[in-house]
């Protein structure tokens, strides 16, 4: 179980950040101007902080570089209501971890305060990565499923990477085009779906139990388990 | 800095340096015309005069004295310019310088021009001699006749003399206009040189940019001041029009938030109720296509106001293409459509532009294509150089747009007769607004089969 910071001036908002956190197992406090949210910040008790951007009192862009002078390494998800691209560089730039712009859906939410969450706790570079029986080698760039070598393309390889590095966490399609493609745009189509399926195909041969799982609604998941 | 002499001589300045020397020139060619007019027609008086009062002494001196007064003359003449000559009435030389009747000379006391004399010499016929004399004969006593004479040649030299002072003070003066006038001209050249870049920098984004201002208050000086206040009022008003965009963007997305998680929340507590499910799912895919299409519309207003030139770079199309191509493929497989990339005919090919809008661009352009190309289709991303321009091209075989069409498409906002509900339908109006962001030009161009939608990358001008 871990510890949320939720700063939201919204108070709706707030709530139903709150719920589905709470939803997902985690303890949350809620920090309803930027000021209090500082505070809170600063006791450095929190394992990640949702951040609204146009906060009262202190803005959030302010608040972060505040928490990252003094020293507090808490994964920041920014929320903003500014999609502009120099706006979540700036978010970014300011100490902000992953920037997540207005509207959203709570999964999306849920699922990128997951990802803060696991990456917070396993910052170490690796050369191999492995789930269950899948083995990748970073190095030279190879994927094995029980033992069959597998031929990947390099998006496929980055896609792959990206889902065993966040096993077992719901990654939604927006994560999956920001995290492999970099795009911080709308693609109008099923794009990803399409890269899923393809790469899908790939790993969960015919008698292997399947690793890539949708999950309805929100994205997918890497998992050994149905 | 450097511009051609064809350039120069467009150039204002230089023509008006021309028309005003070409002026001073036609004045002082006129002023000098009249002096010479003047000057000749005085010294022809002058010597009219002075033969008309040699010859008059002359007739007042006494019959037998004339003789010894005619060599007198023609000894107190040093510069040898006078002639004088006494005939008898048949013609027959008595004295002086003059030793042949001039042929034609009418005995009236009128001045008549002769040709050909030279002082101590037989005049010829009137003919042949480099010198030119004016002269006169009158009758004197005892049937004889008086020449008397003057040589021009002097006056000729002092005409020939300001002839040249004409024609050379005439061409230098045009030569140093034409000169004066280039020199201007390439110092206002210059200046508008550094506006028009200033301009164009303006005009690719960078509106903190101001034309520059000598501070000679010249009219150069009041145009640019002019322009300068014109541009600090659109910046201002760029600025508002980006901050009611964003407090519009914000005002609107928190409730619109709001209400999706809402309505998720519902559809969670009643997962049950199916038939309050299928509704809640239609509300919220109606919720997702207004997002969708609020995100949109958002983005062209971003992207239009000009403000995302940071990200500009050196980018190399074919990297950009290859991206797309590749990010496309899956679904082209999943359609049943093959998905072609030539870049064959564009060796290298940069142009300074923002990558990831350039993807945004090319992927709306492919995604469409995909769209309307049925399976066992073709879609081509092409890369060439038209006029040394790179020029990117979507080509699809699916039913093409009517001709009537074509200039529409690439209009603002444009929704097209066959925009379904699904997506924001402003795909085309992102690629149009990113298009004009980096100056390029958004076309559809002329196929037999299927849609060619291209875009010119040229460099702005």
């Amino acid at each position: 179980m871990a510890q949320v910071l939720v700063v939201e001036d919204d108070l709706e908002m707030a709530d139903e950040i709150r719920c589905e956190l709470q939803a997902h197992g985690h303890q949350v406090d809620v920090a309803q101007d930027g000021a209090a949210g500082l505070a809170l910040a600063l006791t450095g008790r929190f394992d990640a902080i949702t951040l609204d951007r146009g906060l009262p009192v202190l803005d959030g862009l302010a608040l972060v570089d505040a928490v990252r002078k003094a020293g507090i390494l808490t994964p920041v998800l920014m929320v903003s209501a500014f999609s502009a691209v120099d706006e979540r560089i700036r978010g970014l730039r300011a100490g902000g971890d992953d920037y997540l712009v207005k509207p959203f859906d709570l999964a999306e939410l849920a699922a990128r305060v997951e990802v803060l969450l696991r990456r917070s706790q396993n910052r170490a570079a690796v050369v191999n990565l492995q789930f269950a029986d899948l083995e990748l080698d970073l190095i030279s760039r190879s994927v094995r499923r029980a033992g069959t070598e597998l031929v990947l393309m390099s998006k496929e390889f980055q896609l792959l990477e990206y889902l065993v590095r966040n096993s077992r966490q719901v990654l939604t399609k927006r994560m999956i085009l920001e995290a492999v493609w970099h795009f911080n745009f709308d693609p109008a189509t099923n794009l990803i779906e399409v890269h899923v399926a393809r790469l899908r195909k790939k790993i969960d041969l015919p008698g292997l139990p399947p690793l890539i799982h949708t999950v309805r609604g929100a994205g997918y998941m890497l998992s050994d388990t149905p | 800095m450097s511009w051609s002499l064809a350039e120069q001589w467009r150039a204002s300045s230089v023509r008006l340096a021309l028309v005003y020397s070409a002026l001073f020139a036609c004045g002082i060619f006129a002023m000098l015309l009249l002096v010479y007019w003047q000057a000749t027609t005085y010294i022809d008086h002058r010597v009219d005069r002075i033969v008309q009062l040699y010859a008059s002494r002359l007739r007042e001196v006494p019959a037998d004295r004339l003789v010894a007064a005619i060599e007198d003359a023609v000894a107190h003449d040093p510069r040898r310019i006078n002639y004088y000559g006494l005939f008898k009435a048949d013609r027959q030389w008595v004295v002086g310088n003059l030793k042949v009747f001039p042929a034609g000379l009418k005995v009236d006391g009128a001045m008549a021009p002769l040709r050909g004399v030279q002082a101590s010499l037989p005049v010829p016929d009137g003919e042949g001699g480099a010198a030119l004399v004016r002269a006169m004969a009158v009758p004197v006593a005892q049937g004889q006749v008086l020449v008397v004479g003057r040589d021009l040649s002097e006056l000729a030299e002092i005409r020939r003399i300001l002839l040249n002072g004409l024609v050379l003070g005439g061409v230098s003066i045009l030569i140093m206009g034409v000169g004066c006038g280039f020199a201007f001209s390439f110092k206002t050249l210059r200046r508008i040189h550094a506006m028009r870049d200033s301009i164009s920098s303006i005009m690719r984004g960078e509106l903190h940019r101001r034309i520059p201002v000598r501070g000679r208050h010249d009219d150069l000086d009041v145009l640019a001041g002019a322009v300068n206040q014109m541009l600090d009022e659109l910046e201002r008003l760029m600025t508002e029009v980006k901050g009611v965009t964003d407090t519009l963007a914000h005002d609107l997305r928190t409730p619109l938030t709001r209400l999706r998680l809402h309505l998720a929340r519902a559809q969670q507590t009643h997962a049950q109720d199916l038939a309050l499910a299928e509704t809640f799912d239609r509300a919220l895919r109606d919720i997702d296509v207004l997002m969708a299409r609020f995100r949109a519309i958002l983005r062209i207003a971003e992207i239009e106001t000009g403000l995302r030139k940071q990200g500009f770079a050196l980018l190399d199309l074919r990297v950009v293409l290859r991206e797309v191509a590749e990010l496309f493929d899956p679904l082209a497989d999943e359609k049943q459509v093959r998905m072609r990339l030539d870049v064959s005919a564009a060796p290298s090919v940069e142009v300074y532009a923002d990558h990831e809008l350039m993807l945004e661009a090319l992927s709306n352009l492919v995604d469409n294509a995909l769209k309307f190309t049925p399976a066992g289709g073709e879609v081509c991303l092409r890369l060439m150089a038209q006029d040394q321009v790179p020029v990117i091209c979507v080509e699809d075989t699916g039913p093409g747009i009517a001709p009537e069409e074509r200039s529409r498409i690439v209009q603002r906002f444009y929704r097209g007769p066959h925009q379904g509900a699904a997506g924001h339908g402003l795909g085309l109006s992102i690629v149009q607004a990113i298009a004009r962001l980096h100056g390029f030009n958004l076309r559809v161009a002329d196929s037999a089969k299927g849609a060619h939608i291209c875009m010119d990358c040229g460099a702005p001008p």
